[in-house]
């Protein structure tokens, strides 16, 4: 039995999907409130988002003291969305330059990690080896696991056992670098030290359901391992272990009737293996399951029986062999892609699909582990990618379109205030306004000269000086014109106390403007300066917004511009993202068929091998007419 | 029994020897598609980046640019529902808030919630915080304060912390520092 089938790699659940802040676990303490914000969308998984928010960010100079944190994370996210060269020389950049410690071993980490995944091993050793000081603890576990299997490139099993004991967190996770690295050890060639590795591993709890799932399948890799060196007590112990309705139930049942059938048990044989032809059809260890019954009948040369269970099984394979061929026929398995990408709702990228998640329909019986599979996940991954690029340049697309729109709306809404702004700018360099000021300085000279304190007089003073000098006048006029009427009304006195009360009024006036004299003198003197200065502010803010008059419409042209070579841009990036979707659902496609075809060949094998047996049980009737034909 | 599990070793590796052929030729066709994406993805993610920036500037300029910042104290003992956002009278934002949103709140993250256009001079912000408080009470608090705008960007901070001594939280409105 070959136990590389039943012992795949697990890799990508801990390489790509692990992506998380390099600093900490804990509650991030931000300085700049964008570095907090790239952190809220990263919180949330949008990784896109993040690296947009990063990048702008970096580039506006927003970061302050985050800055170098910044990039760490920008090269971490750059590196799990597939950017290897520019995660590179993120982290190159960083160690050029004065970082601190933390900051240098994430750095080294990740140069050290895109070197592994690169199969640079040998720069990857040198580097990983290097950040062991300050990494946090799960980037340090995962430092263990990479160093582990740089290691294992070198022959150094032992270095990287030790590394992989040196992991603190005894997870699920470090069960999966002990995995990993078994999975390492058996395809160079070493299933001794493998399983070694793996026997350690088969002794974690299960505390949910990832952890079981893991250690049965750890449990079936050690069976089958041990079915083939002929311990069948050790391989049932292992298989009995397994769940038996979890996703690895099926190898087990195949195993355990293996292991009981070496070891003479035949009952205990055909017990598992009727439980397993209860399962799906479609599971491959069913169908040899399917094989394996009528052998165990024949091996007690139970002959009848056999010959009912091969025809069952020649049943079985045909009606699963119609079913593939009508699906080959079809030669269309978009909808089904299309139902693995609706599984995920998740509007960013960056994703793996869980394949727990599948529905029953008839082609997921067979795609189950191929959906699984690292390539195909990789593969939909990037397909996904492409929908959600295209999606976005479609959505900006439009939005150029409204943003130009905006550019028109405001250029002409600018266009609309120029007038009243240059009437305005006119009026403040016209002549007449300095001619003015002119006037009023040399005014004010000729006050200060002559001393003539009535110049300057408030309006208010000026209307009381009116009044006095009108009241002067009529009692003048009326003290000449009507002194003989005024005698004869005896109202003479009167009107001379009045004169005098009006002189006494005029002299107090007068009196008051001439003892302020000077200090009205001076506030004309300063309303003047200020009147001054703030003509020449208005002439300087006139001449700003001269410069600004200008400078909008050209920042609208500039806009405009921006818009149309970035719209370009877009549509070139749209041809492209569709030219390369299409040969995705292509190769997808091919993939998919090609994976039908697989099982196909497959169960062909299986029905050949049960035609032979059946045939071979009817020769054995014809010679020792012991079986019914 | 070594016989016979070399048989079935044999059939199936015949079975599975195409399989695995097509596996090669296929790393190779996708290690060259995905050489495509990626240039193709750096060039949408530096699209992306230089229109979000013009976005900013022709939507928000910078001597008018007012952004408000939502952030938390990690474990505070409120549970946000929701923020409307008042500046000068008038609401400009009603949010609702995801629990993605809320654990990312928690873990560091600050929240972009608002950005708006605001002449020189002095500011008013209102902001009411719905959600459930000590106990799984309803809550809802209020808090304001008033700013000076220039013509420099201007970075409001509303902040979510727990006062120890009255084991109640605080909603703080602040210039960000």
């Amino acid at each position: 039995m070959p136990l590389a089938r039943f012992i795949t790699p697990v890799v990508f659940l801990l390489f790509c999907c692990a992506v998380f802040s390099p600093l900490s676990a804990e509650p991030e303490r931000v300085d700049s409130p964008f570095y907090g914000g790239v952190l809220f969308q990263f919180n949330q998984q949008n990784y896109f988002s993040s690296i947009i928010e990063l990048e702008k960010s970096l580039e506006l100079n927003q970061l302050g003291e985050d800055k170098v944190r910044a990039e760490a994370l920008l090269g971490s996210l750059y590196l799990s969305y597939g950017l290897h060269r520019h995660a590179q020389n993120i982290f190159e950049q960083m160690l050029d330059s004065n970082i601190d410690g933390k900051s240098r071993d994430l750095a080294w980490f990740y140069l050290g990690k895109i070197q592994y995944q690169r199969g640079l091993y040998e720069q990857a050793k040198i580097h990983l080896g290097k950040a062991n000081t300050f990494l946090p603890a799960r980037l340090e576990d995962e430092r263990l696991t990479l160093m582990a299997l740089v290691l294992l490139q070198s022959n150094d099993l032992e270095g990287a056992i030790a590394h992989l004991n040196q992991i603190v967190d005894e997870g699920t996770d470090l069960n999966y670098s002990r995995y990993n690295l078994a999975v390492a050890m058996l395809t160079s060639g070493k299933p001794g030290a493998a399983m070694r590795v793996l026997r350690e591993a088969a002794t974690a709890k299960k505390v949910d359901a990832e952890s079981a799932a893991l250690i049965d399948r750890i449990d079936i890799a050690l069976g089958f391992h041990y079915l083939e060196q002929q311990q069948f007590a050790q391989a049932k112990s292992h298989f009995n272990k397994v769940e038996l309705h979890g996703p690895f139930s099926t190898q087990a049942l195949l195993g355990l009737g293996w292991a009981a059938f070496g070891a003479n048990d035949f009952g205990s044989a055909k017990a598992a293996w009727r439980e397993l032809v209860t399962r799906d059809s479609a599971d491959t260890s069913v169908l040899e399951g399917y094989l394996a019954l009528p052998f165990l009948s024949y091996h007690v040369q139970n002959y009848n029986a056999s010959l009912a269970d091969y025809q069952n099984a020649i049943d079985v394979y045909k009606k699963e062999l119609e079913w593939l061929d009508r699906e080959l026929e079809r030669d269309d398995f978009s909808e089904w892609v299309v139902s693995l990408l609706d599984l995920d709702s998740k509007d960013e990228i960056g994703w793996h699909w869980q394949n727990e998640a599948l529905s029953d329909s008839l082609l997921n019986r067979y795609m189950q582990s191929f959906a699984a599979s690292h390539t195909f996940q990789e593969m939909l991954k990037n397909y996904r990618d492409l929908m959600f690029v295209e999606k976005n340049i479609n959505k900006w697309l439009d939005r150029v379109e409204v943003y130009e729109n905006i550019i028109d709306v405001k250029t002409a809404a600018y266009a609309s205030l120029i007038p009243e702004a240059k009437q305005k700018l006119d009026d403040l360099s016209d002549e007449s306004m300095i001619e003015s000021i002119e006037m009023l300085r040399k005014r004010i000279k000729e006050i200060e000269r002559a001393e003539d304190a009535l110049a300057l007089v408030t309006t208010q003073e000026n209307e009381t000086l009116g009044k006095l000098r009108s009241i002067d006048y009529r009692l003048s006029k009326n003290l000449d014109e009507f002194r003989d009427k005024l005698n004869h009304l005896k109202l003479v006195d009167r009107a001379v106390g009045l004169q005098k009360k009006h002189d006494l009024l005029d002299g107090l006036l007068k009196w008051e403007m001439m003892t302020t004299y000077k200090a009205r003198l001076w506030q004309v003197k300063k309303g003047l300066a200020e009147l001054e200065s703030e003509h020449s502010r208005s002439i300087e803010k006139g001449r700003d917004i001269q410069t600004v008059m200008q400078a909008v419409p050209q920042s609208f042209d500039t806009h405009r511009q921006r818009l149309a070579s970035i719209s370009k841009r877009l549509k070139r990036s749209l041809s492209k993202v569709v030219g390369l979707r299409i040969q995705h659902e292509a190769f997808i496609q091919a993939m998919i068929k090609e994976e039908l075809l697989a099982v196909k060949r497959r169960i062909e094998v299986y029905r050949s091998q049960a035609l032979l047996s059946v045939a071979h049980i009817y020769d054995l009737g014809r010679n020792v007419d012991e079986v019914a034909p | 029994m070594r016989r016979i599990l070399n048989c079935w070793v044999l059939a199936l590796t015949a079975a599975l020897m195409h399989a695995s052929v097509f596996a090669a030729e296929s790393e190779d066709q996708f290690q060259s598609l995905d050489e495509q994406l990626e240039a193709l993805k750096k060039e949408v993610i530096s699209i992306n980046r230089e229109l979000f920036t013009l976005e900013e500037e022709l939507l928000f300029p910078a001597n008018t640019q007012t952004f408000f910042f939502l952030s938390t104290d990690g474990d505070v003992l409120f549970s946000l529902d929701s923020i409307e956002l008042s500046v000068d009278g008038k609401v400009v934002s009603n949010y609702l808030y995801t629990e993605r949103e809320i654990d990312a709140l928690a873990r560091g993250g600050v929240q972009r919630l608002h950005i708006e256009n605001l002449k020189k001079g002095e500011h008013e912000v209102v902001a009411i915080f719905i959600g459930k408080g000590p106990k799984g009470r309803d809550y809802r608090r209020g808090a304001s304060f008033k700013f000076d705008k220039d013509f420099e960007p201007k970075y409001i901070e509303l902040k979510i912390v727990e006062s120890t001594e009255k084991n109640q939280p605080e909603f703080v409105i602040k210039e960000w520092e």
